[in-house]
């Protein structure tokens, strides 16, 4: 599978975990809880949040924003809470090998 | 549901997802002291290309939606195809039958008429057409004229007998001029091809060589690769293999597949004293020229003209006045590119015609499912009325018609498939006599594939776009206003009606054509002979190695003759030269009365009949004696004639005593005529009786090294091959031979006129159930159509009988129209199909008038149920909805 797409929609789910957000917050707390490391493309999120709402992992609905603005707001489902656990399991396999690769070089 | 709203929603909601973002960012920078204008500028930029990534969003939503909708289609139409499963399975069998119809038949077309040869460059082939050439032309041509074009050769089909002892074992072959090979432009497989060193008197330097086809290769040497420069025996005689075949060659014709190739040299060695290589009045070989490069035809054929004295001059005929005209006959070349073959000539015509009966029943099956679709949607109106209120687009619905369509028509197509399959299989196995197996390359190529998959687009689209047109009509609010009855125009009205009048039109030509070709094979089948068939079985007998002399042949016929007949179960048995129905002919000039040359005409058929002949055949002598042992070599010579020739030549002289010269000028002779014989058919049933003369064996001069011996087994058959077999080895053990019966025989010569009939019958009968159905759905929806007009008759007095005949009367009407045009249409096409009738008149009007009634009454029964129905409504329950 797309590695790179792969992490990002772990990411997005993580930040989902919660209550519901919208683009911009899903955005803004990826990057603050990783200060600063990690900011993503906005296109990019887009993509992700709406193949996913496709895909059954997340569900929309539209809200009024706390400054009063319409925003669309995703949560997860039950499908995508079985991902989010998956794919962490996924990454921290992977972060193992990727771990075990370095030290035998060094 | 999508329709343009929910686009412009889904568009507007990208839209505002993607704004909404950039306004928190914009927020965020003046935040952090930015100005409106530069946030924004940097917010936008943040972004990176938002329009695109709106496209892109836009694309992809759209596109999940279209598959989302897509499925839901598919549901649906799957869903509402199985709410309706009789008009379903009527509709897909209509379709699955008249396309697996098409495509099996076509299959065959092109195997037999359209697929070119697997040679070189086949479009520059040509055939010297006409019937066969001697071989005295051929030389002439090889020898004098060859640089006028760029390859010629000669071949002859023939049957070789490969077993080296006892029993036969006779497979199809070709004599082939050296060139054969060259002139196809034909690999080899193994070893070598035929070359013109072979094609010498007496073999080339390789002795008599043969090349065997892959088939043969692997059926009886195993596909060894030590095949080259192994003994056949061709027979009884041994012949080198110098090569095999390539697998793709199967032959000069379509149709059959030779398994041996001789040179057409060791034609001598193989019929000896009978060989035809220096015969000028044997007329046997077809001649095939390869055409040089850029050569037209025509300028080919004005080339052959030119050198056309000299090479008919080597064979003239016989009457000083024909000469001149047979010098100046014309040479005709043919296009050869596809191929000679006699089943393709005769079979060529029938096939053609069955598969426009076949296109007509695919037109019958069309018109069928456009009626039964309008049906349905007509029955829906409802249904699409409400939908179109609630702002489902025309186009929306038109999609979801078009998906049930698509539907029917695949699965109908893919059935279809697997009937052409199966049911081309089942034709070709019918179409080989028992005598000859035939092989045809059947594969499905692309234009069987194409011609399928046009067919299935077609009728999806005719049929898809058909109920649109009922939809088109309909205003919504009209359609809720009237409380779901919906208005319907009368020109839509009309054209259903049409096509249930083409429909039964159609039917009825169909109709008439299976009654035509079922009676005339019944009156091939139960024709009468003359003889009685049923007990006889014929052997076909070859001298082969025995060692007779011209003058011992009549004692070695009867020899052998005898011993057939103490075979098991053998009552009587008698030798002649003919036998009746084997599709060869002898026939001579019968003598004007006043010794003048007689015109060309004036022909009668021959035979040459041992004792008993008459008498083993169930034939009655009518006058005078039959031919016995006393009509020897010494004796007077006389002949039995048939009634037919008396009739014909001795109508005003008693026959019995009467003198008649057979035979052409140097060679006539005059008989006295002894006996006279019933009438029976000579070479085929269809040519009927014939005047034949009988000759009686002893008398007939160079009798040949092959003949028959027909047998009268009245009993049980299981026995006697092994029988004869034993007996005749005991006879002479040199002889080879075949054992077939009559009734076999006669089989294989109306294989033709059987296909047709089965064919056309079973399409007959499709064609009345097609008609069937499309009458009660046209009828169906009548009376849906007017269920309050009914509903109110009803209330107002009118008895249900009423109501059916009111129905039945507009019905009628339609069904009268289309079985007129019907009826024109056959005797319009009857003057094409008057050559394969056999004892039936083209438009015979018994038939005609059959398959009107028989169409009328499967029309008004399919017709009656709906009715019935109709009558049977509650007025009350109606009126009110």
């Amino acid at each position: 599978m797309n590695f790179l797409q792969g992490t990002l929609d772990v990411l997005i789910l993580t930040a989902l975990a919660g209550a519901p957000l919208h683009g911009y917050d899903i955005v803004e707390w990826i990057r603050t809880t990783t200060h600063g490391s990690v900011v993503i493309d906005d296109g990019a999120l887009y993509m992700a949040l709406h193949r996913m709402e496709r895909r059954g992992w997340l569900d929309a609905e539209w809200r009024n924003s706390p400054k009063g603005r319409r925003a669309k707001y995703y949560r997860l489902t039950a499908e995508g809470r079985k991902e989010l656990r998956a794919g962490e399991k996924n990454w921290t396999k992977f972060a193992d090998a990727v771990a075990k690769v370095f030290a035998a070089r060094s | 549901m999508e329709n343009k709203t929910t686009k412009t929603r889904q568009t507007k909601n990208i839209d505002d997802e993607v704004q909404f973002h950039i306004d928190e960012a914009v927020d965020t920078l003046i935040g952090q002291g930015w100005t409106r204008e530069a946030a924004r500028a940097e917010a936008e930029r943040r972004f990176g290309n938002s329009a695109r990534y709106r496209r892109r969003l836009t694309v992809m939503t759209r596109a999940a939606a279209i598959r989302e909708a897509l499925r839901f289609d598919w549901r649906n139409a799957v869903r509402s195809l199985r709410a309706a499963p009789v008009v379903t399975i009527a509709a897909i069998l209509s379709l699955g039958l008249g396309v697996g119809a098409n495509t099996a038949l076509f299959s065959i077309v092109n195997g037999l008429l359209l697929k070119p040869l697997p040679v070189h460059e086949p479009d520059r082939l040509a055939t010297l057409a006409g019937d066969d050439w001697t071989n005295p032309i051929w030389e002439r041509i090889r020898d004098q004229h060859a640089p006028l074009f760029a390859g010629a050769t000669a071949w002859a089909n023939e049957s070789f007998d490969l077993a080296p002892a006892g029993a036969s074992e006779v497979v199809d072959g070709i004599f082939a001029s050296g060139s054969f090979f060259d002139v196809l432009g034909i690999q080899p497989g193994l070893g070598r091809l035929l070359t013109t060193g072979d094609d010498v008197r007496g073999g080339g330097s390789d002795g008599p060589v043969v090349v065997i086809s892959q088939a043969l290769w692997r059926r009886r040497f195993g596909g060894t690769p030590a095949i080259v420069g192994r003994t056949l025996s061709v027979n009884r005689l041994p012949f080198t293999i110098v090569g095999v075949l390539p697998p793709s060659f199967f032959g000069p014709e379509v149709g059959r597949a030779p398994d041996v190739y001789l040179p057409l040299a060791s034609e001598a060695l193989i019929r000896g004293k009978e060989s035809r290589l220096d015969q000028r009045s044997s007329w046997w070989l077809s001649l095939l020229v390869r055409r040089h490069p850029g050569q037209t035809l025509d300028d080919a054929a004005a080339a052959l003209n030119g050198a056309r004295a000299d090479i008919r001059a080597v064979t003239m005929p016989s009457r000083p006045e024909a000469q001149q005209q047979y010098l100046t006959e014309n040479f005709r070349l043919a296009d050869a590119s596809t191929g000679t073959s006699a089943l393709r000539s005769r079979f060529a015509s029938p096939l053609i015609i069955v598969t426009i009966i076949v296109a007509g029943v695919l037109l019958i099956a069309c018109a069928n499912l456009a009626n039964l679709m309008l049906a349905r949607a007509t029955a829906r109106r409802q249904e699409m009325s409400v939908r179109l209120a609630l702002g489902a687009s025309r186009a929306r619905i038109g999609r979801q018609m078009l998906a049930e369509a698509l539907l029917l028509s695949m699965t109908g197509s893919v059935i279809g498939l697997l009937i052409a399959q199966w049911g081309g299989a089942l034709l070709v196995r019918q179409l080989g006599s028992s005598v000859s197996s035939v092989t045809l390359n059947l594969s499905t190529d692309w234009r069987v594939l194409g011609l399928t998959a046009a067919i299935a687009i077609v009728t999806t689209i005719f049929f898809g776009l058909a109920p649109l047109s009922a939809l088109t009509g309909i205003e919504p609010n009209q359609a809720l206003g009237q409380s779901g009855r919906g208005v319907v125009g009368d020109r839509r009205v009309s054209v259903r009606n049409a096509l249930v009048i083409v429909q039964i039109a159609l039917s009825v030509v169909l109709v008439v054509a299976a009654s035509l070709f079922v009676r005339t094979f019944h009156g091939l089948a139960t024709a009468p002979l003359g003889f009685s068939a049923d007990e006889l079985v014929i052997v076909n007998v070859d001298a082969g190695r025995s060692t007779v002399s011209q003058d011992g042949m009549p004692e070695f016929y009867q020899r052998v003759t005898d011993a057939a007949a103490s075979a098991p179960g053998v009552r009587m048995a008698a030798s002649s030269v003919l036998t009746p129905l084997s599709g060869q002919g002898w026939n001579d000039p019968v003598g004007m009365p006043d010794g003048s040359p007689p015109p060309r005409d004036r022909m009668t058929f021959v035979n040459a009949v041992g004792p008993g002949w008459f008498a083993a055949y169930g034939m009655r002598i009518l006058a005078g004696r039959d031919l016995n042992r006393l009509d020897a070599k010494g004796a007077p010579p006389v002949v039995v004639v048939n009634e037919m020739f008396v009739r014909r030549f001795l109508s005003d002289t008693p026959p019995i005593g009467a003198r008649v010269t057979i035979g052409s000028a140097p060679r006539a002779q005059t008989f006295e005529v002894v006996g006279v014989v019933n009438d029976a058919v000579y070479r085929s049933a269809r040519r009927g009786m014939v005047p034949t003369i009988y000759h009686p064996l002893e008398q007939a001069g160079g009798l040949g090294r092959s003949f028959s011996v027909t047998l009268n087994v009245p009993g049980d058959r299981r026995a006697l091959t092994a029988g004869l077999h034993e007996a005749l080895r005991q006879a002479d053990p040199g002889l080879a031979f075949s054992v077939r019966s009559y009734s076999d025989r006669i089989g294989a010569a109306i294989a033709q006129e059987r296909i047709v009939a089965m064919l056309s019958g079973f399409f007959g009968l499709l064609a009345l159930m097609l008609a069937g159905i499309g009458l009660y759905g046209v009828t169906s929806y009548a009376v849906s159509r007017r269920t309050r007009e009914v509903a109110m008759r009803m209330a107002l007095g009118a008895d249900a009988g009423n109501v059916v005949r009111l129905i039945l009367r507009n019905v009628a009407v339609i069904v009268v129209i289309g079985a007129t045009i019907g009826v024109a249409l056959s005797m319009w096409a009857s003057q094409f199909v008057k050559a394969l009738l056999f004892e039936v008149e083209a438009r015979d009007p018994l038939t005609l008038v059959a398959a009107v009634v028989t169409l009328t009454t499967v029309a008004l029964f399919a017709a009656w149920m709906p009715a019935r129905r109709a009558a049977k409504l509650d007025p009350n329950i109606v009126l009110r909805q």
